[in-house]
């Protein structure tokens, strides 16, 4: 079945990011805390994955191990077929920069610098020529709408135009991973869902998105829900038909 | 329903059939939300009704969420002994007259 309104569609089949048996271990035997325990878990270019559960489940923890920003007990993560173990931390650094890009429900953006210098701002880190990074973080503020913020500060911004900056700078540059925490938790419902929609759309451009939430409506964007309780991959969802079984009245 | 009625049939999962519950409501949730994306758009009165729709569906999936919560507390709470059964509340119905 092919799927290309749902993400995925024309893009490569290769994996973006790959966790295998990943397991991650807080602490030290008897009052060790297991927030991971054996997940395995494939994104692949153009795929958007929501992974849903209660506090606890160990959502976050696979967010930061999935983006290098810790490592895992045990088990193997592989980014753009790279395997994370072994390799040396500037290259892990740089990989980090080049192709994973993170949203976090805070927005985190630097108060001192523009929407513009926002968005450039891990492009210039990378060593890009200024009007390089600055013309492709104009780009991608373009693509999410807020162009015409460019000059203006953080304060000076609504939650949701904050929001639109943060995704733009996490994109900028052809990433190929995108990372999300929370990413409209601090929203109200019509902006949360819009800034799934535009993840969902960077989706549909190739990047790979992995959306940790609590949230049923917003995780109903990804094309692919998976459910964590303690640790545990516990379910998924298989690729819905499209909407237009709704309309037709079909259940199953 | 389903979760009462797994709840109390001894040797069924009411976990398993919570997680089954769920994995659909979400299947269905992410179709209304394509249609959200889709058709929707442009169109206020269809727009509405998906909310409405995923609003209803996303009570469901918390409602599982919280059954789940409560079961695994019941399970875990020292069991009672056994004596006469809780007497069952006198629900009046709203309109009805003696």
């Amino acid at each position: 079945m092919s799927r290309p309104e749902h993400g995925g569609g024309g893009h490569s089949a290769v994996s973006v990011l790959e966790l295998r048996g990943v397991s991650k271990t807080y602490g030290q035997e008897p009052t060790a805390v297991r927030a991971l325990a054996g997940v395995d878990l494939s994104v692949r270019a153009g795929e958007m994955v929501a992974v849903m559960g209660p506090s606890g489940s160990g959502k976050s923890t696979l967010l930061t191990i999935a983006g290098s920003l810790e490592d895992p007990t045990s088990g193997e993560v592989l980014v753009c077929g790279m395997a994370l173990a072994g390799m040396p931390r500037g290259r892990r650094a740089r990989l980090r920069r080049r192709v994973i890009g993170y949203v976090f429900q805070d927005f985190n953006l630097l108060p001192g610098l523009t929407a513009a210098e926002n968005a450039a701002l891990p492009l210039e880190l990378d060593g890009v020529p200024v009007p390089r990074a600055r013309a492709a973080g104009l780009a991608a503020l373009e693509a999410l709408g807020v162009a015409d913020r460019a000059g203006r500060f953080p304060d000076q911004l609504s939650g949701g135009e904050r929001q639109r900056v943060a995704i733009a700078r996490a994109v900028v540059g052809d990433r190929r991973l995108l990372l999300a925490d929370e990413p409209s938790g601090a929203l109200d419902s019509v902006n949360a869902g819009e800034v799934m929609h535009l993840l969902h759309k960077a989706c549909q451009r190739g990047v790979a998105a992995v959306v940790v939430t609590h949230d049923a409506q917003l995780a109903a964007w990804a094309d692919r829900i998976v459910l964590l309780r303690d640790g545990r991959m516990t379910g998924h969802t298989t690729r819905p038909p499209g909407p237009e079984s709704l309309l037709a009245g079909e259940t199953r | 329903m389903k979760v009462l009625v797994a709840a109390r049939v001894p040797g069924t999962d009411a976990h398993e059939v919570i997680q089954a519950h769920r994995v659909y409501l979400l299947e269905l949730m992410q179709q209304w939300t394509r249609l959200k994306e889709g058709e929707a758009r442009d169109d206020l009165g269809l727009a509405l009704v998906v909310d409405a729709e995923l609003f209803r569906l996303d009570a469901v999936v918390r409602w599982l969420d919280a059954a789940e919560v409560r079961l695994a507390r019941a399970a875990a709470a020292p069991a009672r002994p056994a004596s006469a059964p809780d007497p069952v509340p006198q629900l009046r119905r709203l309109g009805a007259r003696r």
